[in-house]
């Protein structure tokens, strides 16, 4: 994936999730979270299956990413589990803690996604003239 | 960094259950050495309160895995040696005239036990098959005139040979249906074979290896009915369903190795999935089934449920192939 689509499909998901902060408490916007962390994954971190968060946990642990990603995403997902498969409806409180832990999430990688785009124009590469 | 968050249940003894079960897999492990996997997924059979049928080549510690969780859960066990001669009332018993005092006497047969091992299922006729499979649904046997309750709990253990084809009755799908798992037991490793060389069962009776028992058949009535305590969400019904629907439509969830289905899993295959995926959860002394329980359980749940054409066996694709391929596709709710 190139790095503009990279950040456009973060931006997207960023937008998508300020949307949800907009908007009042509505226990149904738990599945569009749930769905746009689904798609996050599977294209961000190109994976090709439907996972659960003990498959995500083995997943990324062979991945070259940093271990406060890796904990990151498993704290996300295990907080989506534990209000999706609880027979109690979730709360306020609840919803709003994982929409902002995950809204957080995302500015930092468009924030690194940035940065590695800054460092590529001045970086190595084009100062002898050649790509990557 | 974050946190694991653990999702222990608030107000039960889940985490005592948990514990006992470690005990019971420890016990086992003195004796039977490198089957670890399976004995853990008997016990969970055991607690969902279902059968299991289990294919694997001879000498694999089969019967032995049987005979030690029967001692140490405090059970009593029987074991048939299945033949083309076994009559069913081999298997359940018989009325009989007794010739003192002229009256007739029930003559009850191995299936009441607790534990049953049936021996190569497949060597017997279908009649004498379907004896078995009925007590099992039923859990309970006519004798004469007299219907007989199996006592609780009644576990079954089939085997099969996958090897020897010759002179066998292979169970028809309506009948492999009533097995919770169907098992398939490998060898052990090399390192775990060169172990069972060292404490081979041969050189000393199995009594001499002093095998505790660690809990009663009570206990195991309680974590069976806790385990179907364990609570689940609609999500959780909606995606066993999807999953079983996709061995029938396998083309809507764009399953590619669905083209070698010929008949998917019934309603009862979500039944036992449902079942099974709570003793998961329970096990993992989790208090509500998440979707990780049902992919625990889904392929041994399946793999017996799904019949693949001629195809399949050209192109050597096997359902176990195929249910990890839904497990892939169908999305996690």
């Amino acid at each position: 994936m190139e790095k503009k689509e990279v950040i456009n499909l973060l931006s997207k998901a960023l937008s998508k999730l300020k949307y949800l902060q907009s908007k009042p408490y509505n226990k149904d916007h738990l599945d569009e979270i749930s769905w746009i962390f689904s798609v996050f994954i599977k294209n961000y971190y190109k994976v090709r299956k439907e996972m659960t968060t003990d498959e995500l946990a083995k997943t990324i642990k062979k991945r070259s990413i940093s271990n406060a990603e890796k904990a990151a995403l498993i704290d996300i997902s295990q907080k989506l589990d534990n209000i999706k498969y609880q027979i109690k409806a979730p709360t306020k409180a609840q919803f709003s803690e994982i929409l902002s832990t995950f809204t957080k999430f995302i500015k930092i990688k468009i924030k690194d996604e940035e940065e590695v785009k800054e460092e590529k124009k001045t970086g190595f590469f084009k100062i002898f003239g050649r790509s990557k | 960094m974050a946190k694991k968050q653990k999702t222990k249940p608030k107000g039960t003894n889940i985490n005592k259950y948990q514990k006992l079960i470690a005990k019971i897999k420890a016990e086992v492990a003195r004796v039977v050495v490198g089957q670890g996997v399976i004995v853990e997924k008997m016990i969970l059979a055991l607690i969902a309160n279902g059968h299991v049928l289990v294919e694997g080549v001879p000498g694999i510690a089969k019967s032995l895995i049987v005979k030690t969780l029967a001692v140490t859960t405090g059970c009593n066990q029987s074991r048939i040696q299945f033949t083309v001669d076994l009559l069913p009332t081999d298997i359940v018993g018989l009325t009989t005239l007794a010739p003192d005092n002229k009256t007739f006497q029930v003559i009850k047969g191995p299936i009441f036990s607790n534990f049953v091992m049936a021996d190569e299922i497949n060597r017997a006729p279908p009649k004498t098959q379907s004896a078995l499979l009925e007590a099992m649904a039923e859990k309970q046997v006519s004798i004469g005139k007299q219907t007989y309750r199996l006592s609780p709990p009644f576990f079954v253990m089939a085997t099969q040979n996958p090897i020897e084809s010759t002179g066998t009755y292979p169970l028809p799908e309506a009948q492999k249906d009533r097995f919770l798992f169907k098992l398939l037991i490998d060898y052990p490793e090399i390192e775990d074979e060169e172990k069972i060389i060292e404490q081979n069962i041969m050189h000393a009776p199995f009594e001499s290896y002093g095998i505790k028992k660690i809990i009663g058949p009570k206990d195991i009535i309680e974590m069976q009915q806790k385990s179907m305590g364990i609570k689940h969400t609609e999500r959780i019904n909606k995606y066993i369903v999807e999953l079983v629907n996709a061995t029938r439509n396998p083309k809507n969830y764009g399953i590619v190795s669905g083209k070698y289905i010929n008949l998917g899993a019934s309603p009862r295959a979500s039944i036992n999935l449902f079942i099974a995926a709570k003793a998961s959860a329970f096990m993992s002394g989790k208090e509500f089934v998440s979707p990780q329980d049902i992919k625990n359980v889904a392929i041994d749940v399946l793999r017996h449920r799904i019949m693949l054409g001629y195809k399949a066996q050209v192109e050597k694709v096997s359902e176990d192939d195929i249910i990890r391929e839904i497990l892939a596709k169908v999305r996690v709710p």
